[in-house]
């Protein structure tokens, strides 16, 4: 059976339809849990945030433009919501799952033991940044925004997000020679 | 030479340096080992940083969010119809009433050159005793006798009371439907 494109899906939800925005959470649920995930770092946090960026995101579709593509708008949705949750937290960093991201079965298990401390050590890092350090390296890096994008996002001048963005590189490059 | 900075470097990596200043980069980069080993180091993070997997759901998000979701009351075809009727009628009314009403007898206060003193201001129930909105008659530019002014105003009345009421029907009956599901 054929997919309904997001934008039915979109009216649809507009009109009032929640089982249609049900049908696009399940669609772009994984990408979005993935933003709140880097920048949350503990699982059922990043669920929490990724529900209420969903949620977010249904109160504002009628300013959504149904002819752009939605998985990106979902993203900044929930970087948003995020940076929102980490302001209103202890500036103490967080702490990873225990639970580490799946192993490739076709590595050899030492090669896989290396990229899997690698891989937790640069979240380590990543967590260990200010909110707004760790959102602009999330936009720019993992959802490839511009600096004037970035800057609309976050409601921010453009000279703030160089500075954040310049600043969080050099600080995650300082952490990860550090723990090496 | 002096150096490019981190934030030379850091816009030319992410590529959004004029291209006049790129080309000058380029040029500068070309015979600089400094700068260009500054930047073998910032591309090395940018692969680190974007070699982060994504990691897995482990369950499904959607239930949960469609149960929080709020109700969006949509407007069916036949109220926003109704509704613009009201509107219509509404404007038409007041076209025909403004010609009746006799604005000449509205007397306004004059102001005395001491008018900041706050005695010399006239009160209300003398503005109300001294003005008087009057319908002259219910002569119209147009010949319409008053029965059709009256039928015209209940018909505006009725309108507004049907579109009021299916208004407030509206929300009521999403909220059932929700409530059932």
């Amino acid at each position: 059976m054929d997919e309904s494109p997001d934008r039915d899906l979109i009216l649809r939800a507009r009109r009032g339809e929640t089982d249609a925005f049900g049908e696009l959470v399940g669609r772009y649920q994984a990408t979005v849990f993935n933003v709140c995930y880097r920048l949350m770092g503990e699982r059922r946090e990043a669920e929490d945030m990724a529900q209420e960026a969903f949620i977010r995101s249904y109160t504002r579709l009628d300013s959504y433009d149904a002819d752009r593509p939605l998985g990106p708008w979902l993203r900044r949705v929930a970087a948003n919501v995020c940076l929102n949750r980490l302001e209103t937290l202890p500036a103490a960093p967080a702490a990873i799952d225990e639970e580490r991201d799946a192993d490739d079965p076709l590595q050899r298990p030492e090669s896989a033991a290396e990229q899997r401390d690698e891989t937790e050590r640069l979240r380590q890092a990543l967590l260990t940044l200010p909110p707004h350090y760790r959102t602009v390296l999330e936009l720019r890096h993992y959802q490839e925004l511009s600096y004037e994008e970035i800057a609309e996002t976050l409601r921010l001048p453009l000279s703030d997000v160089k500075s954040h963005l310049f600043r969080a590189r050099k600080l995650l490059a300082e952490k990860l020679t550090r723990n090496t | 030479m002096s150096h490019l900075t981190d934030d030379t470097l850091n816009e030319y990596i992410d590529n959004a340096l004029a291209p006049a200043s790129r080309a000058e980069v380029d040029a500068h980069l070309a015979v600089c080992a400094t700068c260009s080993a500054e930047l073998d180091v910032l591309r090395a993070l940018f692969a680190q940083i974007e070699s982060l997997p994504e990691v897995a759901l482990q369950r499904d998000l959607a239930p949960a969010v469609v149960g929080r979701l709020p109700i969006r009351a949509q407007m069916p075809r036949p109220v926003r119809w109704v509704l613009v009727a009201q509107g219509v009628a509404a404007l038409v009314i007041l076209a025909a009433l403004l010609p009746l009403l006799d604005f000449s007898a509205l007397q306004l206060p004059t102001l005395s050159p001491n008018w900041f003193i706050l005695p010399a201001l006239p009160t209300f129930s003398d503005l109300l005793a001294r003005n008087s909105l009057t319908l002259p008659s219910l002569s119209l530019p147009i010949d319409l006798p008053a029965l059709s002014l009256v039928l015209l105003l209940v018909s505006a009345g009725l309108l507004w009371l049907i579109g009021n009421g299916l208004l407030l029907l509206l929300p009521r009956t999403t909220s059932l439907k929700r409530r059932s599901l």
